[in-house]
């Protein structure tokens, strides 16, 4: 079985969703209990507006990868891949 | 301001004092934050000078940028929860009672209150370095009940919120003198 690039790409979405449940969380909580001043707004933005650039340059650092290419071969797979047929 | 919906206001209840941690609490914090979000960054550095091909190599590179980004963000998180945590920590000393509102990460949040006619002792502490020079520390309420002491966790002026403590509550006891008698009748009775 041939390992692509891309694979890498899974645990980093999953954790990109993790990230985004418990940003949602905050800010509910944060709308919810907080006290609606000019700060607290731009607390919530100053973290949106963050969220945004970090997201944006990882894809910015990333855009020009191959990632189809191979990384390599799980010769565990392969092994199971080549049985003989019954 | 959504506080005030957890305090039930009484029809003769004012409001004396609405207090939060000292903001120096929240500033080291972020200065936390901004050294361990340089680490990716320092690395980044380092491999620069030392280890160059793991940059422009076709796998390690997309695979150091992916982990940088994940650690950010986690960082990042960590300090948006952290502001919250300052943020809805609140304590309210009113005419008659003191609310604490607590929250303690994402999942718990205490709301909590006391009749200040009840308060029997209140302590206040400043310890180390910074809280005695930005003069903030622990306020500490203890009633004749049987919950756990009040903590006013890293306050401004905690001697000048002991005071006001006491004498908002030497006020009060005045409007519960039955209350009070009472109390020491039965207490006597079963003494």
């Amino acid at each position: 079985m041939t390992l692509l690039l891309w694979y890498l790409l899974v645990p980093y979405g999953a954790f990109v969703v993790l990230f985004g449940v418990f940003a949602f969380m905050d800010v509910m909580h944060m709308v919810k209990f907080g006290t609606y001043t000019l700060a607290n707004y731009f607390a919530l933005l100053f973290f949106l507006v963050g969220t945004v650039v970090i997201l944006w340059s990882t894809a910015q650092l990333v855009n020009r990868v191959d990632w189809t290419a191979s990384i390599g071969h799980l010769p565990g797979a392969s092994v199971f891949s080549s049985a003989p047929e019954l | 301001m959504t506080a005030a919906r957890l305090i039930a206001k009484k029809p003769y209840e004012d409001r004396i004092i609405e207090l939060r941690r000292h903001g120096l609490t929240m500033l080291k914090r972020f200065v936390a934050f901004l050294v361990l979000a340089s680490v990716p960054f320092l690395i980044w550095w380092f491999l620069g000078q030392n280890f160059p091909e793991m940059l422009a190599g076709s796998v390690s590179y997309p695979a150091l940028v992916l982990a940088a980004s994940a650690y950010e963000l986690g960082m990042w998180l960590l300090l948006f929860t952290m502001f919250l945590d300052y943020e809805l920590d609140l304590w309210v000393v009113t005419n008659d009672r003191l609310v604490s509102i607590e929250q303690n990460g994402l999942f718990a949040r205490t709301v909590a209150e006391l009749d200040l006619w009840r308060v029997q002792d209140v302590t206040s502490e400043v310890q180390g370095f910074f809280p005695t020079f930005f003069n903030y520390g622990n306020v500490y309420v203890q009633t004749a009940g049987a919950v756990d002491r009040f903590a006013l966790e890293q306050v401004p002026n905690p001697h000048e919120v002991r005071k006001l403590i006491l004498d908002m509550a030497d006020i009060d006891r005045k409007f519960h003198e039955k209350d009070i008698a009472v109390i020491q009748k039965i207490a006597t009775t079963a003494g």
